[in-house]
């Protein structure tokens, strides 16, 4: 099987842009260190659940400011492959990882790594859509509060409110704060996850099949908003539904069996997949 | 089948308000500012009047001392069990321990409680020993109703906290306690119920007294309301009966009481 090496595919990322598209990223990598080429870089990251291999050898890298898209069939590894992006798999009972996983050039598996300070800078966003049982604003707030990130009330009032408008969910439910949670519909739920994830202020947000669960038009406002939010956030999402990592996907990874089989632009990947694997999935053949 | 289940509840239902009537009604006649503020004359050999007060301080010291032990002890195994355990050796072991509690009778337990407290550590008939006689008795409730009900909060809270950078603690603390709470305040309800209907083990334990609660946890008997309807209500003379009638009115009624105030208290915690 066909494995890209990780450092064209990084070219190919990141290298299309315009020289504002430069400048951009070098402002936002100010002040951070080993951001060469993509925020995030697995390298030869492999993970076992007890003896199987779930992920073999995936190197690949991701871009700031994108939507990058995992995709493939139902257990090809492409959730345990998001989930060890914000270590969410420590602690199940006979996972481990070999490789690395580098965000701004930091190993999130090496000692000096807090899994919880990771996980603030690493949002995350699940399939069925997890509102805490609490009011709207409490849901929000979860994340600053626990981390003490504001100061005063109305500071926290300002990061609730700035978090909702930036899930574009401020408009529904701005007067009904102290609502439950639970009240809001399916999408909004989904949205306000997010609103939620934003709250404590991270750089990259991992969605896992975020709209799998919802209804049409509720899964395309939240697919409006993955575009949205790589305004400001580096988006990595988990799909299934190759129309929408075709809509809102940057980079397209194809991964099978465990296995990277294709990383390329979006436009590249569904139009002229190198492998042949991967076009018989975008035929829908595999 | 209606028909059945109508005839059912009725059988249940009967029986029940029959209870209630009469001691309702009874304990209406002899209820009065007296006989709950004085304390009980006389013993069972003797004549027996007076008022039911030491009983009342006694229990009302022997179950808060009781429940002050029970519940952070049934919350912490609670939380150990289903937060913590990964269902592991120790875990199973501590449940079956606990079933075999619940499932003791409560004799069984007083005279243990009798054996180790009162002669063992020979802190005599006492608060202490009955309340910790007591607590054996009630922390079962209290551990399985708070394993079950964090059980009953969904994984996905747990995952949504984590992801946000949430510590295991955090998140109980914050969150799925907060959920449990409803289960939870049931079954230590549950247990302080079970506790005030308690009569054998403090028969072994506590002994009792005419004398109101002194202050003294050890070496001193204490009065409790079940010893009064269990003694004298087999003695042959009316103003032991009235106590006894008086005794069952006031612990149906703080039963009740009770639970009125569990329901409003778990509505509250219920909103959002």
């Amino acid at each position: 099987m066909m494995k890209p090496e990780p450092e064209p595919v990084h070219r190919v990322a990141s290298g299309q842009g315009t020289r504002e598209r430069e400048i951009l990223d070098h402002e936002r990598s100010k002040g951070l260190t080993g951001d060469e080429g993509g925020l995030i870089r697995l390298q030869s990251l492999c993970a076992y659940y007890g003896e199987q291999k779930v992920l073999d050898e995936i190197s690949l890298s991701i871009a700031r400011n994108r939507v990058t898209v995992f995709m493939g069939p139902s257990g090809c590894g492409k959730t345990t492959l998001l989930r060890t992006i914000n270590r969410m798999n420590d602690g199940v009972r006979k996972f481990r990882v070999t490789g690395q996983v580098l965000i701004n050039g930091t190993d999130v598996y090496s000692s000096e790594v807090d899994p919880i300070l990771l996980r603030t800078r690493v949002g995350m966003v699940f399939q069925k859509p997890n509102p805490f049982p609490i009011s709207i604003y409490d849901n929000v707030a979860f994340g600053p509060r626990i981390h003490k990130l504001t100061k005063t009330k109305s500071e926290l009032d300002q990061v609730v409110r700035e978090s909702l408008e930036k899930a574009a969910l401020w408009e529904e439910v701005g007067t009904r704060l102290n609502k439950s949670a639970l009240e809001l519909s399916g999408g909004q739920q989904q949205r306000l996850c997010i609103a939620r994830a934003l709250a404590v202020k991270p750089e990259v947000i991992l969605m896992d099949e975020p709209a799998s669960a919802l209804d049409p038009g509720s899964a395309f406002k939240v697919e409006e908003l993955m575009v949205e939010l790589k305004e400001n956030y580096t988006v990595v999402l988990v799909t299934h539904n190759m129309q929408q990592a075709a809509r809102v996907g940057n980079e397209v990874a194809f991964l099978y069996r465990g296995e990277l089989v294709e990383f390329g632009p979006a436009e590249e990947v569904f139009q002229n997949p190198k492998n042949a694997l991967t076009e018989k999935y975008i035929r829908g053949t595999l | 089948m209606t028909g059945l289940t109508v005839f059912s509840i009725v059988l249940v239902l009967v029986p029940l308000a029959d209870i209630i009537y009469l001691f309702v009604i009874k304990g209406l006649e002899v209820i009065s500012w007296p006989a709950l503020t004085t304390i009980t004359v006389g013993t069972g050999v003797e004549f027996v009047g007076g008022g039911i007060s030491n009983a009342i301080s006694g229990t009302v010291v022997l179950m808060a001392l009781a429940t002050a032990i029970t519940v952070p002890l049934g919350l912490l195994g609670g939380i150990y069990m289903a937060e913590f355990s990964n269902n592991n050796k120790f875990s199973e072991a501590l449940r079956f321990v606990s079933d075999v509690l619940a499932g003791n009778s409560s004799m069984v337990v007083g005279l243990a409680g009798y054996f180790i407290f009162v002669l063992y550590f020979g802190w005599g008939y006492s608060a202490l020993a009955g309340a910790l006689t007591l607590s054996i008795l009630m922390f079962p409730y209290v551990f399985r109703t708070t394993e079950l009900a964090l059980r009953k909060v969904p994984d996905d809270i747990r995952e949504g906290a984590r992801a946000l950078g949430s510590t295991k603690s955090t998140t109980i603390n914050r969150l799925t306690l907060r959920f449990a709470m409803p289960g939870i305040l049931t079954g230590i309800l549950l247990s302080v119920s079970i506790g005030l209907s308690e009569t054998a083990p403090l028969l072994f334990t506590a002994s009792f007294s005419n004398y109101n609660f002194n202050g003294s946890f050890l070496h001193t008997p204490v009065g409790f309301l079940t010893y009064i309807v269990y003694v004298y209500s087999q003695l042959p003379s009316n103003s032991a009966h009235n106590l006894a009638y008086l005794s069952s009115f006031v612990l149906i009624t703080s039963i009740l009481l009770i639970n009125i105030v569990a329901r409003v208290v778990v509505r509250r915690f219920s909103k959002v």
